[in-house]
């Protein structure tokens, strides 16, 4: 049996295994509750089971077995160990793997969490999560299965990695947003246990909390990786184009940000109950519709790194959760209705639904927006596509009003706002943001950031014109208003607290310690407000292209960049091809140097990338993009973007994140809970000495016993073995293997790049 | 890296091997294995942890609450009302909480009560001189009221036989006498603000025998509080 047999064999176990977790688990839930100790022990076993086979697939590529097909079509001999490893994500096939496995990580963390917590929902958390895992383990099985055996001679070397997945972000991109995505299924695995079992009171809400921000929180960080792969990798000059992809892990984001805000009007005033409930399935539901978007290849994207026919599969586990959200929904109706009324529209309950309603507007309306090809081609037989521009007209003023409502909403009061607080609460934010506003105004001009951007020639001009030319100065002034009223919330509550004797730091400390949602909420809003300031910039960018030749130089903004020599390099994997630069300050006197280049790999010699040079500050990046070059001539063509306050986005990712750590991170007093919890437990972990040093021993007579098996694969693929097939093998094997060997020896490729560049 | 492939065959095998290990488990749980005891044990404990949750859940919406209004974000009269329920609430789990280690409770003020008989009894044939002693004798008071408390916060685990033999804790909660450290903790929690009735001195209108305590005069706003109290239950002061 090779790795490709046990891996199948395995993915069939952990199928049977997730089948009966899921029929015990749900007979716990239906009156034989001692049940749940075996359905736990089988959730732990599904899960060991798919960990082992994902481990399979990632030893498999680090020996090259290219007997498997997903192996041989997505890796080569010349990859790192580490881009051999992210190869796990690289396709479709393994992206399915990969999601099952991170999706039992949450499960398995889930099922240890709740140990004897929450006895009444856990046999419904379970099966739920163990019915999400069926679905992607019967689509490997039946549709996709990474461990499928390449058809044909067995190959000496693979057809590598997509070039662009070749990249450090890439490493880290993608695992974080699938972290994001599927860990949305455990608060939707809490809700529909709430639903089944009737139990809607905040108990759910409570259990769900953590799981929810700990997803939001690897969303978000998923996206800001994203949009730093998209501005350093794909060397077009900006971080998000609105592709179809990139919309498709902004949806569950907009919808799980308007949950995360409506559960607390919940949690005060046992509001917005169904609404809470409809989020949290929405969110899940737009995960799954996410990863059809990306699986299906239905529409044109950048990301299209993985298509197939496995989209109809998502298209019934859809429709299934639609069905069975709605039919419980339903079903719980009346004991869902709220006790309380929103009262009065100048309330702070009032400000979450607005913010609620723009969010699901917005999400609606990428939805829309991003499958428009889909629906044009159905309604009208024509395909039409519609650009960032497009996005922009809309999304620039729906977004400038969720930034204002950022600010407002912290100010005013639960259930009714007076004047005399209004007025209290907005004096000093109104303060700064006049401040702010009349700065960037009239002062704005002299440092490149004019306030009004000139507008356009045309012979007519629009409101929207009028509006876009305004539009950066409304962000930086609205951007100062929530940031003042955030330091003031902070000052504030921390006023509060010196009155009673403690110094400001103990105070701010005790303040943020005993209420971290909420202040972790407002620095996750600061850093939002970091990245507004980062995309306003994108208002002033200053573009040039030009054709240098060594030793020339070209002028963009105060910028002047100095051509001095083109530079060829190569490794295993690719060549590369350098113009190195250097940047001169305005006396002409070199600063710093930089070398954007362009790569051209091995196994894609027909794609090659662009590698920026990006010189980055907290005023501005200049962004180096080279176009194409002469090899006869070395003259190179240069594109050199000047991108004021980019680095604001990345800096507001790295604070929304610390914000998210706060807010999820545990009190003293829970850690003290948990201990007093765990005596149950501490005493059975008297026995666990004895219960890993057996499981150590198991370890090494498993390792022994599979070594034999696992090196087998191995065997199969070593280049003698190859070597021999190939000798054998039909003549389109025999000429691809010549092909790599004539392409390695060609000394002279770089002419050949040079070609493609122009 | 050649290590890795041997590292990941090593992590393998051991996931196989828990898989294993974990579905032995199962079987033998679902084959009726699992002794009714620790069944009973899971639902005591449950039971447990979800009124711990709630109190600190109510705790914290508490504290919010509180600090909403001193933040000017919710209005005087929209305050009393909110806060009126939260307080109710928590009151109800927190008596609730003490009802499920009740018997530790019983223990514990039987020993204060010791204690304090023979403090008292040896103080009064003494003089000034002696009041010293008896202050250590009622630390001493304290320290074994805490061990109960203790004890009756881990009811939950090793305790939950004890408990279950005990019967029902509502029968049980009814012979409680009147609570001396674990509500005195449970009203600091809460934070409570003078002219707010204390769950502890809910409970001590209904005790049978109450137990004379020892108190700690807050230096602020000289309220009283009690021996093992950090903070003042009045002002919220450092004693």
């Amino acid at each position: 049996m090779d790795i490709a047999d046990l891996g199948t064999l395995t993915l069939c176990v952990a199928l049977v295994l997730c089948a009966y977790a899921f029929a015990t688990s749900v007979m716990a839930g239906a009156g034989r509750p001692h049940l749940l100790v075996a359905a736990r022990w089988g959730v732990f076993a599904t899960c060991g089971l798919v960990v082992f086979a994902t481990l399979l697939l990632a030893y498999a590529f680090q020996t090259h077995d290219f007997s498997i097909r997903y192996v041989y079509r997505y890796s080569d001999r010349s990859m790192h160990w580490s881009y051999l490893l992210t190869c796990l994500w690289g396709g479709q096939d393994g992206s399915l793997l990969w999601w099952s496995f991170l999706l039992c990580g949450y499960t398995a963390a889930c099922t240890a969490w709740m140990k004897v917590r929450y006895l009444a929902l856990q046999p419904y958390v379970l099966a739920t999560l163990m019915s999400i895992l069926g679905f992607f383990l019967l689509l490997m099985l039946f549709a996709a299965n990474p461990f499928a055996v390449k058809a044909g001679l067995l190959a000496p070397d693979g057809e590598g990695l997509n070039p662009l997945l070749q990249n450090y972000w890439m490493v880290i991109h993608p695992p974080s947003l699938y972290m994001g995505f599927v860990g949305w299924s455990v608060p939707f695995a809490f809700v529909i246990a709430a639903l089944i079992t009737g139990r809607l009171n905040e108990e759910w809400m409570v259990a769900a909390r953590k799981w929810s921000l700990v997803a939001w929180g690897f969303l978000s960080l998923g996206l800001t990786l994203g949009m730093l792969w998209s501005y350093e990798e794909l060397g077009w000059g900006g971080y998000w184009a609105w592709d179809p992809v990139e919309n498709a892990s902004f949806h569950p984001w907009l919808v799980g940000t308007a949950y995360l805000h409506s559960v607390l009007v919940q949690e005060r005033y046992s509001m917005l109950k169904i609404w809470n409930v409809f989020l949290l399935c929405l969110t899940f539901f737009m995960t799954i519709f996410g990863t059809f978007l990306t699986r299906s290849g239905l529409i044109a994207s950048v990301h299209s790194f993985a298509r197939s026919d496995i989209g109809i599969w998502f298209v019934w586990y859809m429709v299934l959760i639609v069905v069975v959200c709605t039919a419980l929904v339903v079903w719980r109706l009346p004991k869902l209705r709220a006790r309380h009324r929103i009262e009065n529209l100048l309330s702070r309950e009032f400000a979450f639904l607005l913010n609620n309603w723009m969010f699901l507007g917005i999400m609606v309306f990428v939805v829309i927006a991003t499958t428009f090809p889909l629906l044009t081609e159905w309604l009208r037989g024509e395909e039409v596509t519609v650009g960032p521009p497009f996005y922009n007209t809309w999304m620039v003023p729906t977004g400038l009003a969720l930034l204002v409502l950022l600010g407002v909403g912290p100010l005013i009061s639960w259930r009714k706002a007076t004047g005399k607080n209004l007025a209290k609460a907005f004096r000093w934010p109104l303060v700064a943001t006049a401040v702010v506003g009349l700065s960037h105004r009239f002062l704005g001009e002299h440092v490149g950031l004019p306030g009004p951007l000139p507008l356009p020639l045309k012979e007519s001009y629009t409101l929207q014109d009028h509006f876009f030319a305004y539009a950066p100065l409304i962000s930086s002034t609205t951007c100062a208003f929530v940031l003042a009223t955030i330091a003031q919330e902070f000052w504030r509550g921390t006023a509060v607290r010196m009155r009673k004797g403690e110094g400001v730091f103990t105070a701010l400390y005790n303040l943020v310690g005993r209420a971290k949602r909420r202040y972790g909420g407002y620095i996750v809003h600061t850093g939002i407000v970091l990245m507004y300031l980062g995309w306003t910039g994108a208002a002033y960018d200053i573009e040039k292209e030009g054709v240098v030749s060594p030793g020339g130089i070209m002028s963009v903004g105060k910028y002047q960049v100095r051509y001095d020599a083109p530079r060829y390099e190569q490794d295993a994997n690719k060549r590369m091809q350098f113009v190195d630069l250097t940047l001169l300050n305005a006396a002409g006197e070199p600063q710093q140097r930089i070398s954007p280049a362009k790569y051209l790999y091995r196994t894609s010699p027909d794609m090659p990338t662009t590698e920026v040079a990006i010189n980055s500050g907290p005023i501005e990046d200049l962004y180096v993009i080279l176009s194409t070059i002469d090899n006869a001539s070395g003259r190179a063509t240069l594109r050199v973007v000047i991108r004021p306050l980019v680095f604001w986005i990345w800096a507001g990712g790295i604070v929304l994140l610390f914000g998210v750590l706060i807010a999820v991170s545990p009190s003293m007093k829970e850690l003290l809970v948990a201990s007093e919890e765990s005596d149950l437990e501490r005493l059975k972990r008297q026995k666990m000495p004895g219960l890993i040093g057996a499981t150590a021993i198991a370890v090494l007579l498993g390792l022994f016993a599979l070594w034999p098996l696992l090196n087998h694969g191995r065997v199969l693929v070593s280049p003698k073995d190859a070597a021999s097939a190939v000798s054998s093998a039909s003549s389109p094997y025999a000429a691809l293997h010549h092909g790599i060997d004539r392409r390695s020896s060609h000394s002279s490729s770089v002419a050949h790049l040079g070609g493609e560049g122009r | 890296m050649t290590l890795l492939p041997a590292m990941l065959t090593l992590a393998a095998a051991a996931a196989l091997i828990f898989a294993l290990f974990a579905l032995y488990r199962s079987v033998v749980a679902s084959c009726g294995g699992v002794e009714a005891t620790a069944l009973s044990s899971l639902a005591f404990s449950e039971e447990r942890i979800a009124l711990l949750e709630q109190k600190a859940a109510l705790l914290a919406s508490l504290r919010d609450l509180n600090l909403d209004r001193d933040l000017d974000k919710v209005s005087e009269a929209d305050f009393r009302p909110i806060d009126t329920r939260l307080r109710r609430e928590a009151k109800q789990v927190i008596q609730r909480l003490d009802d499920e280690g009740a018997d530790y409770l019983v223990e514990a003020d039987a020993l204060i009560a010791k204690a304090l008989k023979s403090t008292k009894s040896s103080a009064s044939g003494s003089g000034a001189s002696r009041a010293n002693k008896t202050e250590s004798g009622g630390s001493e008071a304290n320290k074994r009221a805490n061990r109960g408390r203790d004890k009756a916060a881990r009811a939950g685990g090793h305790g939950v036989e004890r408990a279950a033999k005990s019967g029902a804790s509502g029968a049980a909660a009814a012979e409680i006498p009147a609570a001396s450290a674990a509500p005195a903790a449970d009203t600091e929690a809460l934070d409570v603000h003078a002219g707010d009735v204390s769950a502890s001195e809910d409970r001590a209108e209904s005790a049978p025998e109450p137990v004379e305590r020892a108190h700690k005069v807050c230096g602020s706003c000289q309220g009283d509080n009690e021996l093992d109290a950090r903070f003042c239950k009045h002002c919220g002061a450092k004693l």
